[in-house]
């Protein structure tokens, strides 16, 4: 069999990811962007609701 | 099914790979926001989490040491005050406590917690024979009322709610005063199933698309339910890692409790979610990539 079979028989199980990387990236970028922040938001309305 | 003259060409694949992209995210979408509805109007689910029987052991077993520490400070019998404390009230309690702070984001909210009746307790422990022998007549209703009753009463409203209710009773009207959070909540109640109906008017649009050919629309349509399978997946791994759990557990481990309780129910749905999009999404993609075969098969047997 040609290798341009093979190749295209082999991309049909990969697209799930090609779909799902640009989410996946976007979410990786917003986590490393903003996590600290929505961490840090997140400890104070903690630390101010809960009664230890 | 099948439009037999007009095979899709590349503008109809480019549509399908843009509608498949919109798609996965819709389906992402529908799953976040149906456990984001889980999370804050749920009351069945709150309700079952807060008396499951482990959590009622453990509050039970804080307001014990707590009433055993104040019957030995002024002489009482720990059994008269905990007579009053069975695990069925505290469960009918911890359902008040949910109905109270669930009903925070509707309109009119009651802003005042509800309170442990602790009428029985005192009364209990001013005919504590003990008790009796050990307080000055003059005292032992102020005692019983103020010093032990009391304190009974707020050690079981913070095990059951330990949380500040007089900050949440300010905080909360000035939020309703700015936001129209019932407004929200029902758009929230809407959103999984608006996401879903918009995946599946996507999902036929493809298969338009694709000059209904099933196994060609099948293969975008698997793939995007495979995608947000995955992208699911990464998301509550981006959630996990925020550490809310941790951050509860260093100041309350009853809270620590049933937030885990709620985040293994809210992982299992998702994963569940996620494990459904996978194989439907994988098993379309096999029949696509079996159709293919069979054709490459045919055209080989006839060359």
């Amino acid at each position: 069999m040609k290798k341009t079979q093979t190749r295209g028989k082999r991309t049909a199980w990969l697209m799930p990811l090609l779909f799902a990387l640009p989410v996946l990236a976007c979410t990786a970028v917003a986590a490393l962007l903003w996590g600290e922040k929505i961490r840090e938001l997140i400890g104070i309305a903690v630390k101010l609701a809960v009664i230890s | 099914m099948r439009n037999i003259n007009r095979l899709p060409g590349r503008l109809a694949h480019t549509t399908a790979v843009a509608l498949t992209f919109v798609m996965t995210i819709l389906l992402t979408l529908t799953a976040l926001t149906w456990q984001m509805n889980n999370i804050l109007t749920n009351r069945a689910l709150h309700g079952r989490i807060a008396t499951d029987s482990a959590i009622t052991t453990m509050q039970m077993e804080t307001i014990e040491k707590r009433v055993k520490e104040l019957a030995e400070a002024y002489s009482f019998q720990p059994e008269t005050a905990m007579q009053f404390i069975t695990a069925e009230s505290l469960e009918a309690y911890n359902r008040e406590a949910v109905e109270w702070w669930t009903g925070l984001m509707q309109a009119d909210p009651v802003t005042t917690p509800p309170e442990w009746d602790v009428s029985g307790i005192e009364q209990a422990v001013r005919e504590d024979e003990l008790f009796k022998a050990n307080t000055a007549a003059n005292m032992r209703r102020s005692t019983a009322r103020d010093l032990i009753a009391y304190e009974i009463g707020q050690e079981i409203n913070r095990t059951v709610l330990p949380v500040r209710a007089d900050i949440l009773a300010i905080v909360m009207p000035k939020v309703l005063q700015m936001v129209n959070v019932p407004a929200y909540m029902g758009y929230l109640a809407l959103a999984p199933k608006l996401c879903a109906g918009a995946s599946l008017a996507l999902a036929l649009l493809i298969l338009l698309v694709m000059h209904r050919r099933a196994s060609k629309a099948g293969l975008y349509i698997g793939a995007g339910l495979a995608a947000a399978g995955v992208c699911v997946v990464g998301v509550c791994a981006a959630l996990g890692l925020l550490g809310v759990g941790g951050m509860i557990a260093e100041i309350s481990t009853l809270l620590a409790a049933q937030v885990r309780l709620l985040a293994v129910k809210l992982m299992l749905n998702m994963g569940l979610f996620a494990a459904l999009a996978l194989a439907v999404g994988m098993a379309l993609i096999g029949l696509h990539q079996a159709d293919m075969r069979r054709l490459r098969s045919a055209r080989g047997a006839q060359a």
